[in-house]
């Protein structure tokens, strides 16, 4: 009834307005770079009575005396008035809203006015990660932003890259990755594959205490905030966006492996015995027992021309392509965006793919004092993965064949099929295995991913706001991994016919926050003060199982399982299948306060007390920090008014202390392929079961000490940045200092052997994280048709232990975690060569001599740490009329990683040699008589794992090239418009990468290279149309 | 508008209540007071501690240090096998750390001790009849408990400590689960704690010999001789082992090589039993399994037994040559036809080839045992007497033999102990315990520095392992090593 008088009220309105019109106006709506903008709303202010403007941007309109203020709207653009004056002209200049959001950091709780902004944050224009071939859009944030480094340990499609902001800053929370938000609710990480990154319209890295002040306990290793595109008030837009395209592997010459020639030859040089180069080898005496001579000869022939470059056999050219439709737009009171989505990739490795699709539907609402916005996002996607990233060391792991297979093994019978079967080591079958086994052999996952926030926000009064939003992120998945029966692979499964494994898992995070926030001007005071309450809640839920003795008639199903035979006296059946579920919650409480001085002044100051049940002692489980800031806008100064240099000069100091809750160690609870995290398992004394062969009783075993007693481990950071703008703000830069000082460190503690345990997850000892970030946008060229701009960023992050609390080091992989030393350290024998008398391996002892006898040898940690100090990305923007070019690149040094695929292939040794092939080094480098100086030792000695597999992983990766076009508007004759603007474009990722690194790729997120998915490099041409 | 602002204040207050949210705990974790709370939780404990106990450590360390093994096909045990070890040497780390391992099955046993008292009904609803097996299981679980207490602090005295003098360092004795890093105490009041449980374990142990794989009241008598005789307590030593004795006969002639196929249980009083899938194939110690029914399938022998033992024996009428050693002609090309045939297990190339329960306690080591004592304590005769009854338990035809002297009949019962005893873990400590060198002959000797291990060398004990020296500070390291 209500709505059926507002609507009449309305007509009336309406009526009275058009008899009262009076005269028509006219003008034209441009952009800032003068470009006409079309389709802008034009509304009378308080009215219904509006138009839009032409593809030329100008519009006419017939206005009342009684209006006075005209409304200009348009997508991208921020919303413009401007009053009715006597004149009937108006020229009208929108400012982009990507311009607009240089001027704000979107902390995801507000929209701060960078002015007013005291933390240290970067903003990532959406461009980097928009378009984008990568499954995962995290991927893509590699070179953005300084201090955020950003490395990927897959090319598997959809596999997210691991994010380290400002150092590692836990030992035992290593690995912690920042927290991703997205539109107010938390996005767990490493679990991006079913997120539609082209929906993103702005992305803010967090970095200091005061930036993340409130995140709180969940900042610990800083935030990601994201946010999502927003309708706009206008004339409703569609886009359709399409890619098409292909991965590609990488180089891998620098391996230098020897083709068939050079191994034969080098197997008959070092008398190896079991390879063929010296088994058939003419010079070797000795012949097989029914062979002769002949036959010796003519098997080692049949196989010197067979010379395959396995690299071509192991992967492949994938196929990638997308399509999407999103439209936007909305009245007065409701804006909308919705974006539907199909994206499909091929991996370079034979079996792994990505395909998703999402849909995404934003809407915002406004009715008198209530705002509701709706964000939400649905997805499914379903991966296939690499048999590789689970196999470990194994001839059946492609990538790890890409440096064994021999190249003179041929997989194939002469009808063309595979040659597989049992294999020796003169007549290898393996590659022939690897490929049956990929093609019998299924590993997918199919994941449903929801995330989604409603908030309301309530104006109480004009300064005063209620809002509360509630938000829910599930992924749902299905994972499964089948071997069929009726294959090579499936007869050596246990119970020799297949193998059937399925799993499902729901991982589900809700976040609720309540906040109440007073915002008032009063002349050149501006006082924001708001109180929050939060509620995070989490729950896990997984269940798996396991099919043996398979069908073979069937495949990818447990339907028509056989029965398993029991062995001669067995008591007891043994369980195919888990489940497990486990859950946690965080409350906060919080309260911030800001005060500003005529845009010239700005302090803030925020309290809060987190809560978890993560931590299970109840003394330990709340904590209170606090943090706080101020900037200063010299260019407010009076004194400042007349200098003409600086366009921009800003300092800002922060301090505050940040719980790390991410960093808490967990245990994992198994339910077949799949995981769930168990969250107090390091604080409990736990048992796991076990058996005895002399017992029907199943065994109870501790499996871990427990700790009562740990506290969350707390971060205190100091940042001192400083922005200035030259050269009438062309020229842009930043810079910060930072410190950052963990207590209460997580330590997994070694333990005394007569506890009975190896270690115990503790609070004990300090670590720091200083460093130093620099960035430079400059505008170099900036006219209507042309512009240049270049842009830079570094950061030199510089980790140190100050204290380990009871012991001074331990040991963890190939790393020492040694108080005085970074994280990360190397920590292995000193290898000095072969000993030119003996041929003998050579090291350094303890004490700095030298020794053949490898028991004498000292360990040393002097040989760099994993993590790169330095890194960085620089690119550079190039318009001209319709025509753009954007490069990135982006790099990493001073960083050493342990390259244990150069171990294989340079070890030298008959076993070695037997299953690698090996690096051409050995030809010249290896030791073979008295006198000779080389570098690896002779093949009658073994050097192990040593300073030689130590090699400097830094890299220039030439990350991604764009360049497109942009179509102008297309007509008809009869002026109708048939498509408003378009764009093509061609962009590569990856396209070439510069390196000493003598592995497969220097890119990865741990200490060592061992068999990881490369990294592809990516070429797409795409089209978006907007009509 | 005034229902919108009910509705939103409602749902502030709703949420405003989540109290709980900061208490959630784990529902799915078998962990604290829950894990031993029952009798049987607490018998699962016990099984929980026989699933790590491992006797394989020890008879691999007094193969590869002694004179009973010689390299054959692969060697990458220099270390120890030439005695050039130090506490972070990591063929010792690899294979010979009993420290945590032993360590670890103490803390499972000290659990069950201390969740026993206070066992709940093993079934929900007891009776009278439950409740009285519970009493007869909480008996049997605490005197296995205390068993395996004091057979681990044994296992660690002999590789770290081997002294008979109570000044010297043993190790802490542990009694009571705890974190905290401990000192080493000195083995007189180490002893005193090991000869208390012993005692009272053997009210507790059953007093039969239904279940072997599981502690038996004789086999503490065994484990009480044994003590008795590394601490020269040479009546007691006689006392345990002749109760041990009266127990278990020694086997006869046509049972003895169905010992070592578990064929049947002659002398055993406790074996750690083993499968193909569960506790390890013991025969691997010495070469890898056959990938063919022949012998010529084996890819890897690691050790072979050393000339010194197989020319030891009467290798046509010692029924121990034939059920411990082989010859396989068909390995002439490798480095050895002489093959370890005492845990072969099952054919070649078979699902339990060197598969073997792990003998722990037998007769044929109580009666060394008391002719140990009784030669030390004078009784020549009495020494004798045993060492000739076990002799012809072995030797077809055998002859007794008479000794002059008493060094004569000590030397005649360590050569029989080295006979006797191959491969169940005994040489190395032996020579220690005896004050004996390491003597490999000129065949056997993988080099120089590898023929003698001086008698009384500080390597006769293993170091305190570094990661142990890293993690306590209390400890104190054995003498000779530097760190």
């Amino acid at each position: 009834m209500r709505k059926l008088m507002t609507m009449l009220l309305c007509v009336v309105l309406a009526a009275s307005q058009l008899a009262a019109q009076s005269r028509t106006i006219r003008g034209r709506v441009l952009d800032d770079k003068n470009n006409p903008v079309a389709n802008a709303s034009v509304l009378v202010k308080g009215t219904n009575t509006g138009t839009t403007t032409g593809a030329d941007g100008n519009f006419s309109i017939g206005i009342t005396s009684a209006a006075k203020v005209l409304v200009i709207r348009s997508l991208g653009f921020t919303q413009q008035e401007i009053a009715i004056t006597s004149s009937n002209s108006y020229g009208v200049s929108l400012r982009s809203t990507t311009e607009n959001l240089d001027e704000v950091v979107v902390t995801g709780y507000s929209r701060e006015r960078k002015t007013q902004f005291a933390g240290a944050a970067n903003t990532i224009s959406p461009k980097a990660v928009d378009a984008v071939p990568v499954g995962s859009f995290d991927q893509a944030l590699q070179g953005r932003a300084p201090g955020v480094l950003v490395n990927s340990s897959s090319g598997q499609p959809g596999s997210s890259a691991s994010i380290t902001i400002r150092g590692v800053q836990s030992i035992q929370g290593a690995g912690a990755q920042p927290l991703f938000i997205l539109d107010g609710v938390p996005l767990p990480a490493f679990d991006m594959q079913t997120i539609n990154p082209n929906d993103f319209e702005s992305i803010t890295v967090l970095k200091d205490a005061n930036a993340a002040a409130l995140y709180g306990a969940r900042a610990g290793t800083g935030v990601i905030v994201l946010t999502s595109k927003k309708g706009r008030t206008g004339a409703t837009s569609f886009q359709y966006r399409t890619q098409y395209g292909f991965t590609q592997r990488p180089n891998f010459d620098r391996l230098n492996l020897m083709n068939s020639a050079e191994m034969l030859a080098y197997e008959e040089r070092e008398k190896l015995g079991g390879t063929p180069g010296w088994v058939w080898s003419p010079l070797n005496p000795a012949i097989p027992a029914g062979y002769t001579a002949a036959m010796k000869q003519k098997s080692l022939d049949s196989i010197r021309n067979i010379n395959i470059n396995y690299a071509d056999v192991f992967y492949r050219q994938g196929i990638s392509q997308t399509h999407e439709l999103n439209m936007s737009g909305g009245s007065d009171k409701t804006r909308f965006y919705l974006s539907g989505a199909y994206f499909n990739q091929q991996g370079i490795d034979l079996g792994s793919s990505l395909k998703r699709y999402t849909v995404r539907f934003n809407l915002d609402h406004t009715a008198d004092k209530l705002t509701v916005s709706l964000n939400s996002s649905v997805g499914y996607s379903q991966s296939a993965f690499a048999e590789g990233e689970v196999l470990g060391n194994s001839p059946r792991n492609p990538f790890q064949m890409t440096f064994r297979a021999k190249t003179y093994e041929n997989p194939y019978n002469p009808d063309g099929s595979l040659n597989f079967g049992a294999t020796t080591p003169l007549y290898n079958k393996q590659v022939a295995n690897l490929l049956e086994g990929i093609q019998n052999s299924k590993r997918n996952s199919n994941q449903i991913k929801i995330n989604a926030g409603l908030s309301l926000s309530y104006k109480i009064l004009p300064s005063l706001t209620a809002k509360n939003t509630v938000g829910i992120d599930v992924a749902n998945e299905y994972q499964n991994r089948f071997i069929n029966p009726a294959s090579f692979i499936g007869s050596l499964q246990t119970f020799q016919s297949g193998l059937a494994q399925e799993a499902h898992r729901m991982v589900t995070q809700m976040i609720n926050t309540s906040s109440l926030i007073f915002a008032k001007r009063y002349d050149v005071h501006e006082v924001e003060v708001g109180g929050y309450f939060e509620v995070v809640r989490g729950y896990q839920k997984g269940l798996g199982f396991t099919l043996f003795n398979l069908d073979p008639r069937l495949t990818e199903t447990g339907q028509g399982a056989g029965a398993l035979p029991i062995s001669v006296g067995q008591t007891t059946y043994p369980q195919n299948a888990a489940s497990a579920k486990s859950g946690f919650g965080i409350r906060s409480f919080f309260a911030s306060a800001k005060y500003t001085y005529n845009n010239k002044y700005s302090i803030n100051g925020n309290i809060r007390r987190d809560g978890t049940s993560r931590i299970v002692n109840e003394e330990n489980r709340e904590v209170t920090t606090w943090s706080a800031g101020l900037i200063w806008n010299a260019l407010q100064e009076d004194f400042l008014k007349d200098q003409s240099i600086f366009t921009d000069l800003k300092l800002r100091v922060s301090y505050g202390i940040v719980p790390n809750i991410g960093s808490i160690s967990t245990n994992q609870y198994g339910a077949g392929l799949v995981g769930i995290t168990n969250y107090q398992g390091p604080q409990v004394p736990t048992f796991g079961t076990t058996n005895y062969a002399g017992s029907t009783v199943t065994g109870l075993a501790p499996a871990t000490p427990g700790n009562p007693n740990l506290k969350i481990e707390k971060i205190k950071k100091l940042n001192i940045g400083l922005d200035f703008a030259v050269w009438n703000n062309r020229a842009r830069f930043s810079v910060d200092a930072y410190s950052n000082r963990t207590v209460d460190l997580f330590v997994n503690q070694p333990l005394s052997g007569t506890t009975g345990f190896g270690t115990l997850a503790i609070n004990a000892g300090v670590m720091t994280n200083k460093g130093f970030e620099f960035v430079a946008n400059v505008d170099v060229v900036k006219q209507r048709n042309f512009g240049v701009s270049v842009n830079w960023n570094h950061s030199i992050n510089t980790n140190n232990i100050e204290d380990l609390g009871l012991v001074n080091e331990y040991f963890l992989g190939t790393f020492v975690i040694r108080k005085g030393l970074p994280y990360g350290s190397h920590y292995t024998y000193h290898y000095l060569g072969a000993d030119p008398a003996t041929g003998r391996p050579r090291y350094e002892t303890a004490d700095g001599k030298e020794t053949i006898d490898a028991a004498q040898a000292g360990q040393f940690a002097k040989f760099g740490t994993y993590l790169p100090k330095h890194q960085g990305g620089f690119g550079a923007d190039l318009r001209y009329r319709a025509f753009s070019v954007s490069a990135l690149f982006s790099y990493q040094f001073d960083v050493i990683r342990s390259n244990n695929a150069r171990n294989w292939i340079t070890r030298g040794t008959p076993g070695y040699h037997q299953i690698v092939r090996a690096s051409r080094e050995l030809i010249e480098g290896q030791w073979q008589k008295a006198g000779d100086v080389k570098p690896f030792q002779s093949s009658a000695f073994d050097r192990g794992f040593t300073s030689s597999d130590l090699e400097d992983a830094k890299f220039l990766r030439f990350r991604n090239l764009t360049i497109s076009y942009d179509v102008p508007e297309i007509r008809t004759s009869g002026g109708t418009v048939i498509l408003k603007k378009a764009r093509f474009y061609v962009m590569g990722q990856n396209l070439a990468i510069w390196s000493p690194w003598r592995g497969m790729d220097p890119e990865d997120d741990n200490n060592i290279s061992l068999n990881e998915y490369p990294n592809p490099k990516m070429f797409v041409v795409g089209l978006d149309i907007t009509f | 508008m005034k229902n919108k602002i009910l509705v939103f204040c409602v749902l502030l207050i709703s949420l405003a209540s989540c109290k709980k949210v900061i208490e959630i705990k784990e529902t799915d974790l078998l962990a604290g007071d829950i894990a031993l709370k029952t009798v049987a939780n607490n018998e699962q404990g016990v099984i929980g501690a026989y699933a790590a106990m491992n006797v394989e450590m020890g008879i691999l360390l007094n193969g590869v240090m002694s004179d009973e093994l010689r390299v054959a096909d692969f060697y990458n045990a220099a270390t120890a096998h030439e005695w050039q070890y130090t506490s972070t040497d990591i063929v010792l780390r690899d294979n010979f750390t009993a420290f945590p391992l032993y360590f670890r099955i103490i803390d499972r046993v000290n659990r069950v001790l201390q969740a026993l008292p206070t066992a709940t009904s093993s079934v929900a609803v007891p009776t009278p009849a439950t409740i009285a097996a519970d009493e007869a299981l909480k008996a049997r679980v605490r005197g296995e408990a205390l068993f395996l207490r004091a057979f681990c602090h044994f296992e660690l005295y002999r590789f770290y400590s081997n002294s008979p003098v109570g000044t010297d360092l043993a190790l802490a004795y542990k009694e009571t689960p705890s974190l905290s890093p401990e000192a080493r105490i000195t083995v007189a009041p180490y002893m005193t704690k090991l000869k208390a449980d012993l005692v009272e374990a053997k009210g507790l142990l059953p007093n039969n010999l239904t279940d072997i794989k599981r502690a038996t009241r004789l086999a503490a008598s065994g484990l009480q001789a044994r003590v008795a005789l590394y601490l020269k307590e040479y009546a007691d030593a006689i006392t345990f082992s002749t109760e041990y004795i009266n127990g278990l006969p020694l086997a006869s002639r046509a049972n003895f090589p169905g010992i070592w196929t578990d064929a049947n249980a002659s002398e055993l009083a406790f074996k750690l039993s083993r499968t193909a899938s569960l506790g390890g194939r013991i025969g691997s110690l010495y070469r890898t399994t056959s990938g063919t029914t022949s012998a010529s399938g084996i890819s890897t022998i690691t050790w072979r037994p050393s000339d010194k033992l197989w020319n030891s024996y009467d290798q046509t009428n010692d029924i121990r040559f034939s059920s411990y050693f082989k010859d396989e002609p068909v390995l002439s090309s490798r480095s050895s036809t002489k093959l370890i045939a005492k845990y072969a297990g099952t054919g070649y190339g078979t699902a339990a080839e060197n598969v073997a329960d792990a003998k722990v306690f037998r007769t044929g080591e109580m009666y060394l045992i008391r002719a140990e004592a009784k030669a030390e304590g004078n009784d020549l005769v009495g020494a004798a007497l045993d060492l000739n009854t076990l002799r012809a338990a072995r030797i077809n035809g055998y002859v007794n033999a008479t000794f002059g002297t008493k060094d004569a009949l000590i030397d005649a019962i360590m050569t029989e102990r080295f006979k006797e005893l191959p491969f169940e873990g005994h040489r190395f400590w032996d020579l220690k315990r005896r004050n004996l060198p390491v003597v490999r002959v000129g065949s056997d000797a993988p080099s120089a520095v590898g023929t003698t291990l001086a008698a009384g060398n500080f390597r006769f004990l293993l170091p305190i392992p570094n990661s142990e020296i890293q993690a306590n500070p209390l400890i104190q390291q054995n003498p000779g090593y530097t760190n």
